[in-house]
């Protein structure tokens, strides 16, 4: 399952790289997908936990994305006015934040979706606790008060 | 050139436009922050942005074609490995110990 999941995605991947159906390629390319997938299943996530979603947790991954897409460009914004003022109102501060998840995935999308939002750096993992610098307290609402936990656990943690 | 061209075009450039306003926000915030933790969130957050819209808009200009695809692969790799980059960085120097700047201190949360 796990290695059918990799080697679709790959598969997908390249048709989208090569954007055409002729049949060599097609079947080229379909052969290297199954075998990397193989490949990863077997010894590069060995020990690990692959980062395998099912199809729920894909469509709610989807929902995620949106929401998170939002959220950057709202904070984006408020960084944008941030740097353009003369004055330059910052007082970075470093948070330390503890969220306690089962999987592998949901601590990389968590130390992810902070760094990926304006305002918020994720600069170090131990555990479980994520060290986050950010321009302004403000910033660190969203982490601080769990939304971000929440919404991940949803996503990733829940069948 | 039907309206729906138009419109199409049109929401392209302002979406372009809007991404080179970030990349140049993103810059300035590199130049004008204080420490290196700040000016990593100039060079890696704004270029978020910044590439997010310029893409979109480079899609939308394409309009429905196979080649868009390869647009949201490139807009979801750059999502994927920029923070990733950007935590690595900050990573780095603060295991190699290069302390914040903050402009007070205070407990509580704060290390």
């Amino acid at each position: 399952m796990k290695a059918g999941q990799c080697a679709a995605l790959l598969a997908l991947f390249w048709l989208v790289l090569t954007g055409r159906l002729d049949l060599l390629p097609l079947v080229a390319g379909v052969l290297a997908a199954v075998l990397i997938a193989v490949w990863a299943t077997s010894s590069l996530w060995q020990r690990d936990d692959p980062p395998v979603l099912s199809p729920a947790q894909w469509l709610r991954f989807i929902g995620y994305t949106v929401r998170l897409v939002r959220d950057i460009v709202a904070a984006a914004i408020v960084v944008a006015e941030k740097v353009l003022d003369p004055r330059m109102p910052i007082s970075p501060v470093l948070i330390v934040h503890r969220a306690k998840f089962d999987r592998e995935v949901s601590r990389i999308a968590l130390a992810n979706s902070i760094t990926l939002t304006p305002g918020t750096l994720t600069v170090d993992i131990e555990g479980d606790e994520f060290l986050v610098h950010c321009l302004n307290e403000d910033f660190a609402a969203d982490i601080v008060d769990g939304t971000f936990d929440r919404r991940i656990r949803r996503v990733f943690e829940e069948p | 050139m039907s309206v729906w061209d138009s419109i199409r075009y049109a929401v392209a450039a302002v979406l372009m436009s809007i991404g080179a306003f970030f990349f140049l926000v993103g810059t300035l915030g590199l130049l004008r922050f204080p420490d290196f933790y700040s000016r990593t969130h100039g060079a890696t957050k704004c270029d978020t942005v910044g590439a997010g819209s310029i893409l979109g808009g480079l899609a939308l200009l394409r309009g429905f074609e196979p080649d868009v695809l390869k647009i949201v692969a490139i807009a979801s790799l750059v999502l994927l490995t920029s923070p990733t980059a950007g935590h690595a960085l900050a990573r780095a120097a603060y295991r190699t110990g290069l302390r914040p700047w903050t402009r007070r201190i205070e407990g509580g949360g704060q290390t």
